[in-house]
């Protein structure tokens, strides 16, 4: 119980109280930014430290700083469907010391947010291969796929605090690594987790089916140039301002091979025309310019048609990234012409259009 | 702007309180007053500037209101303008799609919802304002009223002393609803206002634990419960129990986690807030939860709905309808839907029930002792005492299930997604506990560590997750069924150096844990 002359004690004790408390608070404050600041696991202020297991799974957030702080010549850009590149194929076939910054479900605005990072560090990067996923350029030129941590993208040291006063960043990317060292091969960083048996019609069409519901009627066909305007808003704000600054940079882009299933839900929704116009226009905004190559893979029929060779309606195996790499070394499915373009274009619609889904979706009911 | 955020903590409040003992110190209040009034809508204004118009709007119109009302006491017209007015103005803002959608459905009318963005706080601030109006009317009434007397020219609450009373940011946006009574004799007492020791190191203590409460309880077991409640149909008989108690957990943890740290603060500034949360899970019935409960709004509610409806002196009849208004009309003021009334109702029902046994049993009780003699009343009493025990068990249990029971339909959307929770608990499959409920107690940065020590995971990853999950749940369970709470432990701690460090080491690990890195399933895009 108090009495006055404790309460008197109490009085000054609560100054020494006060004093330790906040002292212990600040010096552990100091202590564990002083602590992200050194091992900088988002390396936002310097380049890795050499022998510390960095582990890197975060794309929103290790990006910026990789495009920054990093070392390279040639980098990979765009959805999920280049995760499974691993970057020491580009050096085996092309001697490029390669970098990959994908976002999943990339839009144009996180392409060209990314973009503004790596050549404001990197004026003289080479090659930027670039996959583009033509359904999400219809987008809203702003639109990006989740919201970004402002901090680690901009140059405001005060929000940093985000950073080196974050609970998830220490123990997680600092003190974990330290206990349970399990380093990233940057190589084959973000690579999918689906292991090869994921690869498999009899797993690919169940979980399509699951969520795949056939319209009845099937709705009123979109107009072909349903999506072109705002494919053009979106290359021109996010996507041409790069490739005409830096035409010392060759832009190698290409469209990924989606499986039939991804052409299915086009059909369903009655949109296949429309989405082969999406090629086109993207391709002719990109054949304006010396420094961009374009390769065609969407109608890799063999691939396309196979379930076996996909995790998801659109996601492929990555044996077909490392044919990828082979094509943008040896030229294979590049197009050099709008001619071209359009083979590819009427060889797709082929696909798309002879394909006996009900046969392939009866499999699965 | 949140407590809870790194501009608070290291720039808002130091820089606050700095300027406020200065200008106390040097014996300036009405300045000190402004201040406070400036960081008070920095504070408000930051969540959203527009929001500072219907504030300062909002204080204005209320100060006017409040002198018609001294200059013409013998009227109740003010007064009722006035309740309108707030009213109108919480309709306007928090109840009109409500409104229209109940008119969309009743008529068949497809009027379309104006998706006004709701206010933060504006529901605590209209009805503090309220409270000062009737109080003013009150006061007036009674003939206390220094002004009224004086025909308008005499004393009377300063502008600055109004804006300050409504706008003082440690309750403005989340309460403890506070009164006339309460603040304005602090104010007065502001020149040459020391800093005190003591005040300021129970205030930061208090705040720290708030925090934490906030931060490291409250938001984890908020994972939890988003995912329960997005996943409602998949949630087996334990998962759909697990996630009620869950959400009762958080909603205590995070609510009265945030009024310890609004009474912190406001202790540190030298002022004192009314006790919100008393341990409201510690309630023995339904009658002793309200008492512990949001107490501010409780107080309000009888102070200014129950007492003028009649409360207990027009018969029993009359008493329980009162009761019901007044939780009908609580359900309400907590969300603009039908799920927050049958909230409100079920409380309102309860209440009325337990409150009408405890009265017959407290009067048959007295009854039967005053007959009896001193050896046989002994002898009854003891059995009364172990019975009492026994039953007090029962009581608490029960008590602490049915407002758990309640909760659902408060963090529901709907009574029907509701009803889908605890039918799922009765019906659903009994197989073991969802993986990712478990999974969001491991997502715990700090969890991760005991997983990672206990060895389980090499044995059982499953199990490792299901036994964290367990372990925080039965913690917190027993935080709020024994444990003394931040209120008290503020108030009896002695200030020494090892209190004082971990003390401060939990709140470095709040304001570590403010910031999340922003994770993603990357699956397909």
């Amino acid at each position: 119980m108090y009495n006055k002359e404790n309460m008197q004690i109490d009085k000054s004790g609560f100054k020494k109280y006060i004093i330790i408390l906040v002292a212990t608070g600040l010096v552990a404050a100091v202590l564990c930014a002083a602590l992200v600041v050194y091992v900088d696991p988002f390396f936002h202020y310097h380049t890795p430290l050499k022998g510390f297991a960095y582990e890197v799974d975060n794309q929103l957030s290790q990006n910026p700083g990789m495009a920054a702080h990093m070392e390279y010549d040639s980098v990979i850009l765009g959805s999920s469907m280049t995760v499974n590149f691993d970057t020491d194929w580009f050096y085996e076939e092309m001697g490029l010391n390669t970098i990959k910054l994908p976002y999943s479900g990339a839009y144009p605005k996180d392409i060209s947010n990314i973009m503004s990072v790596i050549f404001e560090t990197h004026p003289d990067v080479s090659r930027v291969f670039l996959g583009i996923d033509v359904i999400n350029y219809s987008s809203d030129k702003d639109q990006i796929k989740f919201p970004l941590p402002e901090y680690l993208y901009d140059d405001n040291l005060i929000n940093d605090i985000n950073y080196v006063l974050n609970k998830d960043v220490l123990l997680n990317y600092v003190i974990k690594p330290v206990i349970s060292p399990d380093a990233t091969d940057l190589s084959n960083v973000y690579a999918s987790w689906w292991t090869d048996e994921y690869y498999n019609i009899n797993y690919v069409l169940p979980n399509y089916l699951a969520e795949y519901v056939p319209n009845d009627p099937v709705p009123d066909e979109l107009p072909k140039d349903y999506f072109e305007e705002q494919i053009c808003v979106n290359m021109e704000e996010n996507i041409v301002p790069f490739i005409e600054s830096h035409p010392d940079t060759r832009f190698t882009v290409f469209y990924p091979p989606y499986s039939i299933l991804f052409w299915n839900d086009c059909r369903n929704q009655n949109k296949t025309e429309a989405t082969l116009y999406e090629y086109e226009v993207i391709s002719r905004i990109l054949l304006e310019y010396d420094n961009v190559d374009i390769f065609f893979f969407a109608d890799e029929e063999e691939i396309i048609t196979d379930l076996n060779n996909y995790a998801d309606y659109t996601h492929y195996h990555p044996r077909y990234n490392h044919y990828m790499t082979g094509c943008f070394a040896d030229g294979t499915d590049q197009v050099y012409s709008m001619d071209d373009v359009y083979k590819h274009i009427d060889h797709m619609r082929d696909i798309a259009t002879d394909f006996d889904y009900e046969d392939l979706l009866k499999q699965g009911w | 702007m949140l407590f809870n955020s790194y501009i608070f903590i290291f720039l808002f409040f130091p820089l606050c309180i700095t300027g406020f003992y200065a200008l106390t110190m040097w014996e300036k209040p009405d300045i000190a007053k402004a201040w406070l009034i400036g960081f008070s809508l920095w504070f408000y204004g930051y969540f959203s500037p527009s929001y500072l118009l219907i504030m300062i709007i909002s204080i204005v119109s209320n100060y006017a209101l409040t002198r018609v009302i001294r200059k013409h006491p013998n009227t109740k017209a003010p007064l009722t303008v006035g309740v309108i007015f707030n009213l109108s103005l919480l309709g306007f803002f928090k109840y009109l799609d409500f409104m229209i959608s109940n008119l969309n459905f009743v008529l068949g009318t497809q009027i379309p919802l104006k998706n006004i963005l709701l206010p933060l706080g504006i529901s605590f601030f209209t009805f503090q304002q309220i409270g000062y109006l009737a109080d003013v009317y009150k006061e007036c009434k009674e003939e206390v009223c220094i002004e009224c007397k004086d025909n308008g020219t005499g004393k009377s609450d300063r502008f600055i002393d109004y804006a300050l009373f409504v706008s003082f940011f440690p309750q403005l946006v989340a309460g403890p609803i506070v009164t006339k009574k309460e603040m304005f004799p602090q104010f007065a007492t502001l020149s040459g206002r020391r800093p005190d020791a003591e005040k300021i190191g129970r205030g930061l203590t208090l705040f720290i634990l708030g925090l934490s409460k906030k931060v490291l309880i409250a938001d984890a077991f908020g994972r939890a419960v988003d995912i329960g409640y997005s996943s409602i149909a998949t949630l087996g008989r334990l998962d759909s129990f697990l996630v009620m108690i869950w959400y009762t957990m958080q909603l205590y943890f995070d609510f009265s986690g945030y009024c310890d740290m609004a009474r912190g603060l406001a202790g540190m500034l030298g002022f004192e807030l009314p006790v919100n949360f008393d341990s409201p899970y510690k309630a023995s019935d339904i009658v002793d939860f309200w008492h512990r409960w949001h107490k501010t709004l409780t107080a309000f509610f009888t102070k200014y709905v129950y007492f003028p409806l009649g409360g207990s002196r027009k018969g029993t009849v009359r008493t329980i309808i009162n009761i019901l208004i007044v939780y009908f009309l609580s359900g309400l003021w907590h969300g603009a839907g039908w799920n927050f009334v049958f909230w409100g109702m079920l409380h309102g029902v309860a209440y009325a029930v337990v409150r009408t046994i405890k009265r017959r049993s407290e009067a048959g009780n007295i009854k039967e002792l005053t007959g009896l003699n001193g050896e046989n009343r002994q002898k009854i009493k003891s059995k009364y005492n172990l019975l009492q025990r026994l039953s007090r068990i029962v009581s608490h249990t029960a008590t602490f299930l049915y407002v758990s029971f309640a909760w659902v339909f408060f963090r529901a959307s709907s009574i029907t997604e509701g009803w889908a929770l605890i039918k799922n608990m009765f019906t659903g499959t009994s197989t073991g506990i969802n993986y990712a409920l478990a999974d969001a107690f491991a997502r715990i940065d700090e969890l991760w560590y005991i997983v990672k020590f206990s060895g389980l995971p090499n044995v059982n990853f499953p199990l490792a997750h299901n036994l964290v999950m367990i372990l925080f749940t039965l913690c917190a369970l027993i935080v709020v069924f024994a444990a003394p709470n931040a209120a008290e432990i503020s108030g009896k701690i002695r200030p020494r150096v090892s209190g004082a460090i971990c003390i401060g080491l939990v709140g470095i690990w709040c304001v570590l844990s403010l910031s999340e890195v922003s994770t993603f399933l990357y699956f397909n895009f």
